[in-house]
Parts: C-alpha cells; sequence; structure tokens
C-alpha cells in the first residue's frame, strides 16, 4: 500500500499542493483527477521523487519510497520521455538493462499487441505511437503499482481503444493502479476509487460504485457538482 | 454490454446474469468466465466482477467447486423461483406504468391479451 | 555498481559522435602545425641554400641554431588544437546535464525514476567527461611521438637535432596543462582541476534544484569561502611552510573540495532536484 500523508508542495509562497493524504492499495484502480493545471502532474512527480516536496511523507508497505524501491513501482509519464534517436527496441533494451523486473514476454506481446515496428526511430513515429511505446515500456514492468500520468491527452481515438484494450486485460490485474486524467468517460467502468483535487487540496475520495449505490449519480456528475458548482 | 453508469455495476452484472439464467442461454451446471476473463469481456473493474460473483454466490446463482470455475446453478427449484421473480418485477413496473396511463383493468387485460395472441400466433 | 557501469556506458555511447569530431579536430589541428613548421623551416634552409655558396650548414647553424621538435610544440597551431580540446570539453561537460534536462526528450524522467542509487547517475557523467580528458591525454602522448617522427623525416637532417620528448613540452603553454612534466605537478593541476568540475557541477545542480535562486546562493557562498581563503593566505600564514608542505596543503584542499563537493552533489541529485 502506497501512503501519502500531509504532502505539501509550494513554489516559494504559492501553494500548489496542500495537506494531501490518501492512500493506494494494491489491488485497486484510482483515478487522480481535477481540471487542468490543478496538480495531477505535481502530485505523480512528488510520488515519484522527481520533484521535491516541501512536507508530508510518502511510504510503501510503511518505508519511505526511497530510489532503491522504485522497481516496485511503473511509472508512466505523460510523454515519453526518451531520446529521440532511439529505437524502439532500443528504449526497451534501456529499460531491461536497468530493471531486474522487465518481463520481456510481456514486451514482445505489447510489441505485437500495438503493431510496432522495433526498428523504428522514435523521432520518426507519430504521437500515438509515441505513446504506445511509452505504454509498452510501462507495462513491460512486473511492478506492484503502476502510476499513469494522463494516458490518453493527445491521442487519437484508435490509439485510446488499443490502450485500453490492455487496461481491462491482464495487464493491470491485482495491481494498485494510480491514474491522472480528467478524461473520465474512457475510463469510467475501470475504476474502484476517485481521488478529485481542487486549488491543491483533496475535495472528494470515493468508491464509484457506493456513490452508483447510494446516491445513483455517475462519476460525471460528481465531477460536475464539485468543479462547476 | 452497456452499462448504467448511474446504478451499480455489480449489480446490473447479477441482472445480467439472471436473465440469462431464465432465458436459458446460460444452462444450468453451465461454467462460466472466470473474474478476470468477465471483466476483460465486459471491460470493467475486476473487483466489481467479483463483488457481483459473490453476491450470486450468496443468492445460490453460481456455486464454485474448489479451484475450479464457478457454474451456473443446478437447483431448478432455484432457477424457478429466479424465473417467478423476475416475472413478478416485469408485472410490477408494468403496473405501475399502467397506473400511471390510467386505462381500466378490464382495457389492460383486452389490451394484453390481443397483443399476446400477435406476438405468438398459434 | 551495476548501474553505474550500465549508465556509464550509456553515456560514453551518447558522447562518442562528439568525442569522435574532437580527436578529429585535435589531430588535424596538430598536423597542420607539423607541416607549417616543416614548410617555414625548410624553405628558410633552402632559401639559405640557394642564396649563396658561401653559405654552409655550419654557417646556417651558427644562425640559427639546430630546428628541433619544439618548433611544432610551440607552434599556435597547436596551442590553439589543446586550448580547443579544453573548451570542448568543458562544453560538452556542462552539455552532459542540460541535454537530460532541458529540450524535448526530457529524459531526466527516465534516469530519475531508474531503480538503484541516484549518484550512479552523477557518477556516470563525472566517469565520462574523465574518460574524455584521460582518453585525450592518451592520444595526445601518441600524437606526439607520431608528429614527431614525421617532422624529424621531413627535416634535412644535420638540421634536426632530436631532443626527448618530454623536454619538448614546453612550461607554459597549453600542452604543459595537458601533460605536465612531472607527476608532483600533474597531481596538482588535476586535483584542482578535478575538484573544480565537481564544484562546476555543484553550481549546474543547483540550477537544477532551485534554478536561478540557487545559483545566485551557491555564487554567493563561492564568493564567501573565496574571499575568507584569500584573506586568510593574506595573513601569512603560507610563509611559515615550506614548499613542500604547501604542495600537500594544496592538494589537501584539493580533496576535501572534490571530496565534499561530491556528497553536496549526491544530496542535490538525491533530494532537491527537479525534472
Amino acid at each position: 500500500m502506497i501512503e501519502i500523508k500531509n504532502l505539501q508542495k509550494s513554489y516559494g509562497k504559492k501553494a500548489i499542493l496542500e495537506n494531501i493524504s490518501f492512500t493506494i492499495n494494491q489491488n485497486e484502480v484510482i483515478c487522480l483527477t481535477g481540471l487542468n493545471g490543478t496538480g495531477k502532474t505535481t502530485l505523480m512527480n512528488c510520488i515519484m521523487g522527481l520533484i521535491p516536496r516541501n512536507s508530508g511523507s510518502i511510504t510503501i508497505d510503511g518505508a519511505d519510497i526511497q530510489h532503491q524501491l522504485y522497481e516496485r513501482i511503473s511509472y508512466i509519464p505523460d510523454s515519453l520521455t526518451m531520446p529521440r534517436w532511439m529505437t524502439v527496441a532500443e528504449t526497451m533494451q534501456f529499460m531491461a538493462t536497468h530493471y531486474p523486473n522487465w518481463n520481456a514476454t510481456k514486451a514482445d506481446e505489447l510489441l505485437a499487441f500495438f503493431r510496432l515496428e522495433p526498428d523504428a526511430q522514435l523521432k520518426n513515429l507519430s504521437k500515438g505511437n509515441c505513446a504506445k511505446v511509452n505504454f509498452l515500456l510501462g507495462l513491460s514492468l512486473d511492478a506492484d503499482y503502476y502510476l499513469m500520468d494522463e494516458p490518453f491527452s493527445g491521442i487519437d481515438v484508435f490509439a485510446r481503444e488499443d490502450i485500453l484494450e490492455v487496461f481491462t486485460s491482464k495487464f493491470v490485474q491485482d495491481k494498485g493502479v494510480l491514474i491522472a486524467t480528467h478524461h473520465m468517460d474512457e475510463v469510467e467502468m475501470l475504476l474502484d476509487r476517485i481521488v478529485m483535487l481542487r486549488n491543491g487540496r483533496i475535495v472528494k475520495d470515493f468508491y464509484a460504485e457506493d456513490i452508483r449505490q447510494t446516491e445513483g449519480k455517475a462519476i460525471i456528475d460528481v465531477m460536475r457538482e464539485v468543479y462547476q458548482p | 454490454m452497456i452499462f448504467d453508469k448511474r446504478s451499480p455495476v455489480y449489480e446490473q452484472i447479477i441482472e445480467m446474469y439472471k436473465q440469462k439464467i431464465v432465458s436459458g442461454d446460460f444452462q444450468p451446471g453451465q461454467e462460466i468466465p472466470s473474474r478476470r476473463e468477465l471483466a476483460t469481456q465486459l471491460k470493467v473493474n475486476p473487483n466489481t466482477v467479483q463483488r457481483a460473483f459473490k453476491e450470486m454466490e450468496g443468492l445460490d446463482l453460481i456455486f464454485t467447486d474448489g479451484n475450479a470455475l464457478s457454474r451456473i446453478t443446478e437447483n431448478q427449484e432455484k432457477i424457478q423461483s429466479l424465473r417467478q421473480g423476475i416475472l413478478e418485477d416485469a408485472i410490477l413496473s408494468f403496473i405501475d406504468t399502467v397506473r400511471i396511463v390510467g386505462l381500466e383493468d378490464e382495457a389492460v387485460l383486452h389490451l394484453i391479451e390481443t397483443r399476446l395472441k400477435e406476438g405468438h400466433p398459434k | 555498481m551495476k548501474k553505474f557501469m550500465e549508465l556509464w556506458a550509456f553515456e560514453w555511447n551518447r558522447a562518442k559522435r562528439f568525442y569522435g569530431f574532437l580527436i578529429i579536430l585535435v589531430a588535424g589541428l596538430q598536423a597542420y602545425a607539423v607541416f607549417h613548421e616543416y614548410r617555414f623551416w625548410k624553405g628558410s634552409y633552402e632559401r639559405m641554400l640557394r642564396a649563396g655558396s658561401e653559405n654552409t650548414l655550419e654557417g646556417y647553424l651558427n644562425n640559427n641554431g639546430y630546428i628541433s621538435f619544439d618548433a611544432v610544440t610551440n607552434n599556435s597551431f597547436f596551442g590553439f588544437s589543446i586550448v580547443t580540446a579544453i573548451f570542448c570539453l568543458l562544453f560538452y561537460a556542462v552539455a552532459i546535464w542540460y541535454q537530460d534536462w532541458t529540450g524535448k526528450d526530457r529524459f531526466s524522467f527516465r534516469l530519475l525514476s531508474l531503480p538503484g542509487s541516484r549518484f550512479s547517475v552523477y557518477a556516470a557523467k563525472f566517469a565520462t567527461i574523465w574518460l574524455m580528458i584521460t582518453g585525450l591525454q592518451a592520444l595526445q602522448i601518441g600524437l606526439l611521438f607520431v608528429e614527431e617522427l614525421i617532422f624529424s623525416g621531413l627535416m634535412p637532417a644535420g638540421v634536426y637535432m632530436d631532443l626527448p620528448l618530454q623536454s619538448v613540452i614546453p612550461t607554459s603553454s597549453p600542452l604543459s596543462l595537458a601533460l605536465p612534466g612531472s607527476f608532483s605537478s600533474y597531481l596538482f593541476y588535476y586535483s584542482a582541476g578535478y575538484a573544480a568540475l565537481t564544484l562546476g557541477y555543484t553550481f549546474i545542480l543547483m540550477h537544477l534544484s532551485v534554478r536561478w535562486r540557487g545559483v545566485i546562493l551557491a555564487g554567493v557562498v563561492a564568493s564567501v569561502l573565496l574571499v575568507s581563503a584569500l584573506l586568510f593566505l593574506r595573513t601569512g600564514v603560507s610563509s611559515f611552510l615550506y614548499a613542500e608542505e604547501k604542495y600537500w596543503a594544496a592538494i589537501s584542499i584539493h580533496t576535501i573540495l572534490f571530496i565534499a563537493g561530491t556528497r553536496i552533489n549526491d544530496y542535490l541529485l538525491k533530494n532537491r532536484i527537479s525534472v
């Protein structure tokens, strides 16, 4: 379980994230949502130590998340973040070299599923294909947790379908998944929990089925209430 | 299957199974897909499917022998009472609608007879 | 350790093209220096011979002295080749960081989320620069041998005097910086150099961590240290020391700065860096 307690991140006097506390359980799919620029990416980056935080703790099964523990978390950033001159195969090789939990079989399956050419150079790939490579690299790691930052932004509808199919497949079952997105319609049926950010604070943290049962509302309805009162 | 996003998905899955058992799409004793497979097929969260399965087991609609795949109940009584239940629900819902329209009972019964004959000519 | 080796290989692989270009540039400039000196001296010798029969080899030697390989090493193209190499190395030492943090690729995301110690990221970059420097030094030694061979072969026999290569390195030229004559001066210059590189990296990491605020902060700290060091020296305490003691004191300071700088850089990379 990844536990985030009282996380605070400010740039100078401006607080981007305030008093953020929630947990990511290992068998839940959680959506971190909020309007553009409300700090979803900042929060993701804080969890991974890619930006420093001002205060608060982030632990994985009780231990402070340190770089040694990164093999338990597969982080899929919002863009490919690999050098343009590399080929698809070279990016896979890079991950395989550095991650003991790289699953080559999974990688080959995903390569075939996404119909990617291993020898294609990244600079020649379309944005949708780059997103698929990004996913391939993240999902080919046998991790306990998957953190995905805006998996669908800027992706055309057919690439999205391919990516969604992977979500519902065996690749991410029984894992802790945190998806930061405001494209709710795509993932609504896949979510266990939703955590809503507004102005850098968590305003709601609820189970999808609970809201449907007790209030007869869809997640989008709740979002409307929270973000467009 | 298209789900209604405003009511619990696990209930809708159970409803779907009930209907398929009653209609005969699912035979008694038939193996049903594993929780993971069903989640992939329906494109929903596996935990939701898990919840549905648990309820269905509680309702004796399905049973699981050890580690094998779950199967539809073979209990004919159970299936029969399920059939009853669905019929009851349909009738009650129909009556509610009819009350809103405000037709007399006689006219309603006559209408039902006519339509049923049209649907299943002898 | 494995992470370090893999990253080092990766950084080296990325640097190969630039390094190859640099080697060709240095070798080319030095080859031109050889050619230039050859033409100049051979020309002057032949002109003298043609001018009159009373001009003899002895006369020439009395006027001009023997020609030696130091003509080449003193040539401005030669010096320029080394200065160019130093600037190119400095450029790459900075670029090796910024290429991952700026630009479209943002490879820093990947580097910082790799499992294992983040120090390997730092060490791999530092070691790549070290390897480039050391490789150039080795190259320079090899080039000197080859250039000397060619130059002495081209020069007319009577006019040329062989000198041991070590004495051919002028005392205050860029070449003496690249290949210091003695081990002690090598240790002195290069311990200072690597300490300076480390502190330079502190500036870079401060910039990548807290942006310009950090650089200014680092600049202030550096200035304070520098001023206090100068004041300390002005107290004349160094006059109490023998030359040898001063030498070892300097080496110690270089080492301390190197170690302290490295630890600061490790801390910045682990706790303060931003993508």
